[in-house]
């Protein structure tokens, strides 16, 4: 039986292999399941919506006036549909986690290189939109002491106001190759031993290097 | 508020329908290279009438509502395999038996789509499909409910309906026992 | 790192969460270490006196705390909802106290507490009370009760642990619904049992 469901257990190894679009599915279910904004696949991307948009050109010329063509078409139609869903979803859920957190991301380098140049735009524009309205709504009508919002996140404790992501959130990882024991405290007291197909849920802050080197994979 | 993480189970039946499964078509493509489809995901094909082969769900879907082919039962969902997996499943309390990762969106997608492909089998392979699931969310429920505090657990073989059904409760918990025992620890002497 | 106890009462650091707005805006009984003159009437409106005395007694919203505790100006009080009462009660099976009623943000405001120097340590109490409550959480949230009956125990519920309760009962209910058409809403829960045979946490 275990046979038959290696087959099913992994597109990735059915006879088809993994293509991009496989591993747009991937990154979309990493980025959604993902405590923070990872880095954006700028490569993977590109060469997907490269294929997109040669593929709506072969749809746009075949003949479908015979039914070999029109069958065709109409399984190339609904591929596309499904590539763009999966673009559509992938860069939405981004954009949710960058508005989420845009002011983490906008004082942070680092962050910002995860960014596509779009993204960051569009991060600095929201930025600009959200001060504007919080001065109109809130602060125009504080005393002057109060009324800057750079001024109240210096003082604010903790930095509370520029919202981060919770790096201590626990997340389901399913382990891609034998990695062996790993720490999850500094310290050093708290090991887990991580093997080829191993299901956990786990904080995300000790598996995040590996999750960027592809030895998990989020779930 | 953080990001929600979950998937709605028809996320995961968008995901599930990428899983391959054995048609057998009643057509070919003799003006297209190799009588098959040449796809952003890969040259699905050949399809020639009356040799089986292995496509996506959602081709195999697609295809059957034209009636280009029959889908046929994976090996894995009919009577006796399932009827095996669902004794190793009471059996074992701690263990989970090894099922396609998405089971539960793949069998679902076949009962609607496929019927035909079960014959007369359909009715006790939709049962024993749902007493899976059953035997299996109890014992998940079960496990669940010795957390005592923050840790790693370990959920091998759970499948990816059943990892996001727990994982709104269960991450929640995990957060807030990690959250209380962190704090806890730093403040003491 | 003092931000981090902050933040968790804050839900991860997010300053616009209205629930950790809330949570400091519960009460919490001081003392007054030194009087503090002219703030009498801000700090109660009914007192009479435009000052405080030194050694008068209190109630500060929780966001006041720390910077007054930072001036050795306050003793901080534990508030009775964390009192030797309510550790028996812990003790003797908290599944039944109403959290709700005594602090509806019984965790967040522990913690915060806890950051805020000078305060008696209330974090042990607080976490054997989340341990004797989650499985009471779980089960329920994933059983086949009425919806009066869940109504009843959210009730019973601080915000934190209902905002579990519901995301369990939530998940559960978007399974059902895909895996029954559409059927298997809280309403119907009779055609729910039937369809599914039993309860999914088998339980009862």
């Amino acid at each position: 039986m275990d046979d038959f469901i290696s087959q099913l257990q992994s597109p990735a190894e059915n006879v088809y292999g993994e293509s991009d679009l496989i591993l747009m599915k991937k990154a979309y279910i990493n980025e959604k399941a993902a405590p923070e904004l990872l880095e954006y696949q700028t490569d993977l991307l590109a060469r997907l919506q490269d294929q997109v948009h040669n593929q709506e050109d072969t749809v746009a010329n075949t003949d479908s006036t015979h039914a070999e063509g029109s069958l065709v078409r109409a399984i190339w139609r609904l591929e596309l549909a499904r590539a763009k869903h999966l673009l559509r979803a992938y860069l939405r859920t981004r954009l949710i986690k960058l508005e989420r957190h845009v002011t983490a991301v906008l004082d942070n380098p680092a962050m910002q290189a995860r960014l596509s140049p779009l993204e960051l735009q569009y991060a600095k524009d929201y930025f600009v939109k959200t001060g504007l309205h919080l001065k109109d709504a809130v602060l125009a009508h504080m005393p002057e002491e109060f009324n800057s919002l750079v001024r109240q996140s210096n003082v604010s404790e903790g930095h509370d106001m520029l919202s981060a992501p919770n790096l201590e959130a626990h997340v389901f990882v399913r382990v891609l190759e034998d990695r062996g024991a790993v720490n999850l405290d500094p310290e050093g007291d708290d090991v887990v031993e991580l093997n080829k197909d191993d299901l956990y849920i786990i904080r995300y802050e000790p598996i995040r290097d590996l999750l960027k080197d592809n030895w998990v994979e989020l779930v | 508020m953080p990001v929600d993480p979950s998937f709605s189970p028809y996320d995961l039946e968008f995901f599930a329908e990428d899983d391959v499964v054995k048609i057998v078509p009643s057509f070919s493509l003799p003006t297209f290279s190799h009588s098959s489809i040449r796809c952003i995901g890969g040259a699905f094909g050949p399809f020639k009438p009356n040799i089986p082969v292995e496509v996506p769900l959602w081709l195999a879907v697609a295809l059957q509502k034209r009636n280009n082919c029959r889908i046929l039962q994976p090996d894995w969902l009919n009577t006796e395999t399932l009827q095996e997996a669902l004794d190793q499943e009471k059996n074992t309390a701690a263990v989970f038996h090894r099922l396609p990762f998405h089971y539960l969106e793949i069998s679902k997608i076949l009962f609607l789509h496929a019927k035909e492909a079960f014959g007369t089998d359909l009715l006790k392979v939709k049962e024993l499909v749902g007493d899976i699931c059953k035997v299996r969310l109890s014992k998940i429920n079960a496990g669940l409910q010795v957390l005592q505090g923050p840790m790693t657990v370990k959920l091998n073989n759970l499948s990816a309906a059943e990892c996001n059904v727990i994982r709104p409760f269960f991450q929640g918990a995990l957060d807030r026992f990690h959250l209380l025992a962190s704090v806890c620890l730093r403040l003491l002497p | 790192m003092a931000g981090g106890a902050v933040r968790g009462a804050r839900q991860g650091g997010d300053y616009y969460s209205l629930d950790a707005v809330l949570a400091e805006e519960t009460l919490i009984p001081c003392m007054f270490k030194c009087g503090s003159r002219g703030v009498g009437r801000a700090l109660d409106p009914s007192s009479g006196a435009e000052d405080v005395k030194p050694r008068a007694a209190a109630e500060l919203p929780l966001w006041m705390l720390q910077a007054l505790t930072s001036r050795d100006m306050l003793a901080v009080k534990v508030p009775r909802w964390y009192g030797e009462k309510m550790r028996r009660k812990i003790q003797a099976g908290a599944g039944v106290e109403n959290l709700r009623l005594r602090c509806p943000y019984f965790y967040d405001v522990a913690l915060a507490l806890h950051a805020t120097d000078g305060a008696p340590s209330v974090a042990d109490l607080v976490i054997s009370t989340f341990r004797s409550r989650y499985k009471e959480i779980l089960t329920k949230a994933h059983s086949n009760e009425s919806p009066k009956e869940m109504a009843r125990i959210e009730a019973l519920l601080s915000v934190e642990e209902a905002a579990l309760f519901n995301a369990g009962r939530a998940s559960l209910d978007a399974l059902n619904r895909w895996r029954f058409g559409g059927r298997a809403n809280p309403t119907r829960t009779r055609a729910k049992r039937r369809l599914d045979g039993a309860p999914v946490n088998g339980s009862r």
